[in-house]
């Protein structure tokens, strides 16, 4: 039981590592896009790139907010509760202001998708696994929210985990040099070509066949996912043949695989 | 380990609605403050330590 425990809280650390990582590569990625349009179509034209940037900042932000706002309504009605709620709100200011101040590498851009995660790890906490009726009204309520959250939430780092797997030259290399508002990525390099946050002209797949680098990349891709998920039934599996409580849901263990990497 | 309650789901007894529990409850939170705190360290670190290369 303690293996599949162990091994479980490993998992959820390297999913985290992974979530960080694409914070760091979005920002980056959409700053080299701007560089890209400086240099092909005159000066001003990359300022619709960094114009998303501060749109998705504003909507990660805001729907944080929103978040953070609808649990103090909802769900304040315990100290634990408000705990965990301040908390999520002062740590998350914490990481935007020291982002803003002290740091030399991070991005807003990172900083809100730090900020939308953790306030979804709390809503999930406080609405779904609360045991306490008392602090819990959606106490014994499906919560399908936080599954279809938690599932893209893993979606997305599991198909982040499989590119930048695939690309043997990754932006993540290049993160230290991220300064949210110089910009300078991917200036001093043989400017590779950038597609989603990915490096595609690496030189495992040649660059000529578009189609079959696409190919091999989704089947990698798709490796990797299986990999994932079947490390995570076995943990559970040791979790259910070293418990008392076993043989139970014996059907539902692909299930909890799936769910496990989702919504832990 | 979501549908087993962290393996405790014996202890908070709800077989019918595993999810429930202080396990889980507190496994959410605690992924929180660490992740919270991980990107905190991928901010301050290059500080700290300004010698080291973190690419």
């Amino acid at each position: 039981m303690w293996i599949a425990r162990v091994g479980s809280v490993l998992f959820i650390l390297l999913q985290q590592v992974i979530l960080i990582d694409i914070g760091y590569n979005w920002n980056e990625s959409w700053l080299a896009k701007s560089d890209q349009a400086e240099l092909d179509e005159g000066p001003r034209k990359g300022k619709k790139w960094l114009g998303a940037i501060i749109v998705s900042c504003a909507i990660l932000y805001i729907c944080s907010l929103a978040g953070i706002i609808i649990m103090y309504i909802h769900f304040s009605g315990c100290q634990s509760n408000n705990a965990f709620i301040s908390i999520t709100l002062i740590l998350s200011l914490i990481c935007t202001a020291v982002q803003l101040t002290i740091s030399e590498t991070g991005s807003l851009l990172t900083s809100g998708c730090m900020t939308i995660y953790a306030t979804y790890l709390c809503g999930a906490a406080v609405a779904t696994k609360n045991p306490l009726p008392t602090c819990n009204p959606m106490l014994g309520e499906t919560s399908t929210w936080s599954i279809v959250v938690g599932l893209l939430f893993a979606l997305i780092s599991l198909t982040w985990t499989g590119f930048s797997y695939t690309s043997d030259k990754r932006l993540g290399g290049a993160a230290a040099s991220g300064n949210g508002e110089e910009g300078d990525v991917g200036g001093d390099e043989e400017e590779p070509t950038i597609a989603g946050g990915v490096v595609l002209n690496n030189s495992t797949y040649g660059t000529a066949d578009t189609t079959q680098n696409h190919l091999a990349r989704l089947g990698s891709l798709m490796q990797v996912s299986l990999v994932l998920v079947c490390v995570s039934v076995l943990f559970d599996l040791f979790q259910y043949t070293h418990s008392t409580f076993s043989n139970v849901f014996d059907l539902l263990l692909v299930c909890n695989g799936i769910d496990f990497v989702g919504g832990y | 380990m979501a549908l087993t309650s962290w393996g405790a789901i014996e202890k908070n007894g709800d077989i019918a609605n595993p999810n429930v529990g202080e396990a889980s409850m507190w496994m959410l939170i605690v992924a929180q403050w660490v992740a919270l705190l991980l990107y905190l360290w991928t901010l301050v670190a290059p500080r700290l330590f300004p010698d080291r290369d973190f690419t």
